[in-house]
């Protein structure tokens, strides 16, 4: 169970990004949150993992006190993430980024010198296979296409062994056939690990298909809460405004 | 109506010029052209000071010429006309060139007989150096002259010493360089202020040349290899901090923000995520300091920093251009070597 409270982030210029936003995310839900650039989709994200501080409110994961841990690395651990462009090190190996998933549990001077466990190497040659990037493992990061980049970004979350999946617009960044396949495998990971997922999407047509439940945003509240099948058009108007046009993704 | 208009300005001209004929500049500032009456006003009399400073009283003249057109551009000023301030900027220019070559003694050389000599002598060395044996001792085998054989040795020296600087500089500069890098020092108010010492360091460090260095260097340690050591690998400490930190401060955010989501500490997100991408770069300005390093060393040896510098500098005290000459043809060819290799490598892996 993800909980949030009264969850409220000010940036340092002003911008109100979330305004008291509270949720209750049962464990092992599949959540996407749609709303329009800037609607506070990506700083919602980045509060649970703590990536960006947020001003006031709480967010507990089970019974964990995530705002106000001072350590961050038990929690962190348990919430993988994969973001819109990939954000792997692309000097680095396929294999070197899909350990660092593991760098969370893993003694800092030993990591230092790339020394991991046996069974870590296991595990991430095993998390490569589930994606289909096995042939892969020493291969630059940055030779791979788009979709296979997106797929070590998801063997690393894997590495973590998480409770929890955050994925800010993983599929923004590639094409519609693509886009079906790392979506996937996030219902995978939902439906066969247990895994609950909050996923960013744009397009309401991948929530409509993935998704047991969507989340709104505008302004950083909460305009909708359902769902996905009680959208409507008037619905969708009042999260995308009166100019918007539903697009279809195949 | 247009009768008293053309009276007006014209009284405004005539005081405008009388103005800036007093004191330079007074008239721009009565017509509201404020900077370039400013600038008049304070450069005219300091431009004069100048010149009256180092006994040129003479040049002060000249400027009266720039104190026309400033009355003129304040006449002109006044009939709301902006005048080309090229003239006048062109003519301090000249003088003030003639003040430095007052200053400096500059002349062309008067060439006596003894110069003469001297200058065909020492192009005459550079021209056809000493750096092969003659015929007959070739064919016993013996290929390069005495004066190669001497200057090799410490030609290496200075490869070497350069190569330990430039080594000594890179195990100094990679953890500061760390610490000089805005957009990792950006979480805590302490850390900002260590950014800000770090990089001043590195400034203080790289205004100082090397020869500085050296000399304090050869002082404290004695003459020799060790003290162009030091010099070099403290002065590239300044030089190489700047442009690793740089490095740093130009890597991608997003694998970071990854890295760190896995639960990886600060020190797991240098190793994995700042490193890896810092490395080519890094590689790459090294073999250039390496580079430019050789090239200083040979100058250090000069003042007392021992190598090639040190042998060069014998020579050319004891006159002998001819050996002088192979150590100058030797360094050549080897900062050519070394800029074409690492030019070939920093392409390599960039």
């Amino acid at each position: 169970m993800l909980r949030i409270e009264n969850l409220t982030k000010i940036y340092p210029n002003g911008t109100r990004a979330l305004n008291n936003v509270t949720l209750d995310i049962p464990t092992g839900q599949f959540v996407s949150i749609i709303g329009l650039s800037g609607s506070g989709k990506s700083t919602l994200l980045r509060c649970i993992n703590r990536l960006i501080e947020p001003t006031s409110g709480k967010i507990y994961l089970d019974e964990l006190d995530i705002t106000s841990a001072s350590d961050l690395r038990p929690i962190r651990r348990r919430i993988g993430m994969i973001f819109q462009h990939f954000n792997l090190v692309k000097r680095s190996t396929v294999l070197t980024n899909v350990l660092s998933g593991r760098l969370g549990y893993a003694p800092a001077f030993a990591s230092a010198f790339h020394i991991f466990k046996p069974e870590d190497y296991a595990d991430a040659r095993s998390c490569l296979m589930r994606v289909g990037l096995a042939d892969k493992e020493s291969e630059r990061a940055d030779t791979l296409s788009g979709g296979q980049q997106q797929r070590v970004g998801i063997a690393r979350a894997l590495m973590q062994k998480p409770d929890v999946i955050l994925a800010d617009e993983p599929v923004a960044s590639l094409d519609p056939a693509t886009a079906h396949s790392v979506l996937d495998h996030l219902e995978q990971m939902n439906k066969q690990d247990g895994m609950t997922v909050l996923c960013n999407i744009h397009f309401l047509s991948l929530a409509r298909r993935y998704a047991d439940r969507v989340i709104a945003l505008k302004a950083g509240e909460i305009v909708f809460d359902g769902k996905p099948e009680e959208i409507d058009d008037t619905r969708f108007k009042a999260i995308y405004g009166e100019e918007a046009v539903q697009v279809e993704i195949a | 109506m247009k009768s008293i208009d053309k009276s007006k300005i014209k009284r405004q001209r005539i005081i405008a010029g009388i103005l800036s004929l007093i004191m330079p500049g007074l008239g721009q500032i009565y017509t509201g052209q404020w900077r370039r009456g400013i600038t008049l006003l304070l450069g005219l009399p300091v431009q004069a000071l100048l010149f009256h400073g180092i006994g040129l009283d003479w040049l002060v003249y000249i400027i009266l010429l720039v104190h026309l057109w400033n009355v003129y551009d304040a006449m002109a000023a006044a009939g709301g006309r902006m005048t080309s301030a090229v003239a006048p900027v062109l003519i301090i220019l000249a003088i003030n060139l003639v003040a430095s070559c007052v200053v400096t003694d500059f002349h062309l050389p008067q060439l006596g007989p003894q110069q003469r000599g001297a200058i065909h002598e020492i192009a005459g060395s550079i021209a056809k150096p000493d750096i092969f044996q003659n015929k007959k001792s070739v064919m016993h085998g013996v290929i390069w002259s005495e004066a190669a054989r001497m200057a090799a040795k410490p030609m290496l020296e200075t490869i070497y010493l350069a190569l330990l600087g430039t080594a000594l500089t890179l195990i100094l500069a990679i953890p500061f360089s760390f610490f000089g890098a805005r957009n990792l020092m950006s979480a805590s108010p302490f850390l900002k202020i260590l950014y800000g010492f770090t990089r001043g360091l590195f400034t203080i460090l790289r205004s100082v040349e090397v020869l500085v260095f050296a000399l304090i260097a050869s002082a404290m340690v004695g003459i020799g290899p060790l003290a162009g050591v030091l010099a070099l690998a403290i002065h590239g400490v300044g030089a190489l901090g700047k442009l690793y930190s740089e490095a740093i401060e130009s890597i991608e955010h997003g694998p970071i923000e990854a890295i760190r989501s896995t639960g990886a500490n600060e020190f797991q997100v240098v190793v994995y995520g700042v490193i890896p991408q810092v490395v080519p770069q890094f590689i790459a300005f090294t073999l250039y300091r390496w580079d430019i390093n050789v090239r200083m060393a040979t100058v250090i040896g000069m003042v007392g920093g021992g190598g090639i510098g040190a042998l060069l500098y014998q020579e050319m005290q004891l006159y002998q251009w001819k050996q002088a000459a192979v150590a100058i043809w030797m360094i050549a060819g080897v900062v050519m070597l070394m800029d074409y290799a690492s030019a070939v490598i920093r392409e390599k892996i960039v």
